[in-house]
């Protein structure tokens, strides 16, 4: 009697159930179709931007991925405030390898640019855009620190243009010239009779 | 591999306070072989006794330190044994040198400074006021410079980029960073397993209410007579022949049971099929109203004791009994 009653409370529950079975897979598959349309859609859009087609890209919904793909196509057409509007709009959802990539790539966009400078003579340009790529390596290398690439190219970077601690040195002798300044000023007034 | 140091501070003016600073020992990390990029971590464990603080106000920022190193993080946690209190201080470093030749640079040493809770507050002064650190001295715990052999990457010989124009920077640089395409195969595998268990679930609900490929179930006898019943009634809008009604949940009992079911055989039914036991009182009323109908002739009398919309309740709880029991 007593597992007659135990059995019966547990066919009772079949029909409900069922019914909750069927819900979750319903919804389970719902999502996976969703997912994996869009992830088609994300893969074709990485594709097509590789292969160097300038193909738009939603920035607030798309992968990681596929927003390194636009910034790096935006980098190679030279369009460099649009690759960094693009990060720093996406910039706190990027996991931290994909931002360090993203950096990395303005950075060599930059880098390339200033060499292109050097060779011009236009060494001031230069200096600001190295500094830029540098800054830039630099947290490419704080976000993803195992990357060698990023350490190569920084190397690379801070030989076009001779890398000085020159913070350091300015402060010295600017203080010393303000001082300087200060006690040979004329008509200080000595004070009062 | 770590090499460590301890020093030891000999505290002769103390001046009275129990306060004080009992070691310091420094775990230092490997002294040569790093590159550009390379993290490297410090540990300077503080041992205390009395009420020590560490004045973390006074402890180094994380940023920049020098145009070569950035302080990454700097963690402070404090733990007491054997009646000491012991400060770890994590320090985490980047190297942003870039070495032409393997070159020695010093990370600078930096105090480590403690207050008294009890004494005045060290703030209290200004940053610049001698008589502070003498003060203070008692409190101060130093960090040594640690020198560091840093060693250069690549070879520098290559970049000759001036005007001859022999190389190109791109053939010095290193690629770009290529965007990688998403993987797709688990997501097609999470849509494969939850179509197949769409599909199983649909099967075991289709086969739970005997419905279309299951219709012909004959463990469901009640539940086609249900429906059979529904049918009749949906035709005829209520008014189906109330015989006809009874003579179909009859069938049902007969196939149910495997022989005729008269109303003498009600106990016995219920009997072998527990389950129907909660609607007993109701299955003797259909018996005793069918004997009616069919044997007295008082047809009037039995459709009124028993009505067609009862019946038809009697069939779903039947068959929903049914369904529950298998």
């Amino acid at each position: 009697m007593r597992r007659n009653s135990i059995s019966a409370l547990r066919n009772w529950r079949r029909g409900p159930a069922l019914w909750l079975l069927a819900a979750a897979s319903i919804a389970c598959f719902g999502y996976a179709a969703h997912d994996l349309i869009s992830t088609r859609g994300s893969n074709n859009n990485i594709r097509q931007l590789v292969d160097r087609r300038d193909v738009p890209v939603d920035v607030k919904r798309a992968h990681p991925q596929e927003i390194l793909a636009r910034i790096s196509e935006s980098v190679r057409r030279d369009h460099i405030e649009d690759a960094q509007s693009i990060l720093s709009i996406a910039g706190a959802t990027l996991p931290p390898s994909v931002r360090a990539s993203a950096l990395y790539n303005i950075a060599n966009a930059r880098t390339r640019m200033a060499a292109e400078a050097v060779r011009k003579g236009q060494i001031d340009s230069a200096a600001a855009m190295i500094n830029l790529a540098k800054s830039e390596y630099r947290l490419a290398l704080k976000l993803d620190p195992q990357s060698w690439d990023t350490r190569y190219n920084l190397d690379v970077a801070m030989r076009i243009v001779r890398d000085l601690p020159q913070a350091e040195t300015e402060d010295t002798t600017s203080s010393e010239a303000a001082k300087k300044l200060w006690t040979d000023l004329p008509g200080i007034p000595r004070g009062l009779p | 591999m770590r090499s460590w140091l301890a020093i030891a501070f000999l505290l002769v003016s103390a001046g009275g306070s129990s306060a004080a600073i009992d070691a310091v020992n420094i775990y230092e990390p490997r002294k040569f072989g790093y590159f550009i990029g390379d993290i490297l971590e410090r540990r300077v464990e503080v041992i205390t006794s009395g009420d020590t603080q560490l004045f973390t106000a006074a402890l180094p920022r994380p940023g920049p330190l020098t145009y070569w190193l950035d302080l990454v993080s700097i963690k402070h946690t404090e733990r007491e044994a054997s009646g000491r209190r012991i400060y770890d201080i994590t320090l985490k470093y980047q190297i942003f040198y870039s070495a032409l030749e393997a070159k020695r640079l010093d990370i600078p040493a930096f105090p480590l400074r403690f207050i008294n809770p009890g004494s005045a507050a060290p703030d209290a002064r200004a940053p610049g006021e001698p008589d502070a650190s003498s003060q203070l001295g008692n409190y101060t715990a130093s960090v040594p410079a640690l020198g560091l052999v840093i060693s250069p990457l690549r070879e520098i010989a290559v970049d000759n980029l001036m005007p001859d124009k022999t190389i190109e920077i791109s053939d010095i640089m290193r690629p770009d960073a290529v965007a990688q395409e998403i993987s797709t195969a688990p997501k097609v595998q999470l849509l494969a397993l939850s179509a197949a268990v769409l599909a199983v679930s649909g099967i075991l609900l289709l086969s739970h209410y005997a419905v279309w490929p299951f219709a012909r179930r004959a463990k469901r006898p009640f539940t086609q007579a249900e429906r059979q019943i529904r049918k009749r009634q949906f035709a005829a809008s209520g008014e189906a022949p109330y015989g006809d009604l009874l003579l179909i949940l009859h069938r049902a009992f007969d196939q149910s049971a495997g022989r005729r079911v008269f109303a003498a055989d009600v106990p016995e039914f219920i009997a072998r099929h527990e389950r129907f036991a909660g609607l007993s009182p109701k299955l003797k009323s259909f018996f005793e109203s069918s004997q009616l109908y069919f044997f007295s002739g008082d047809r009037r009398l039995a459709e009124d004791r028993f009505p067609s919309s009862e019946l038809t309740r009697l069939a779903g709880d039947l068959a929903r009994e049914e369904r529950a029991a298998a």
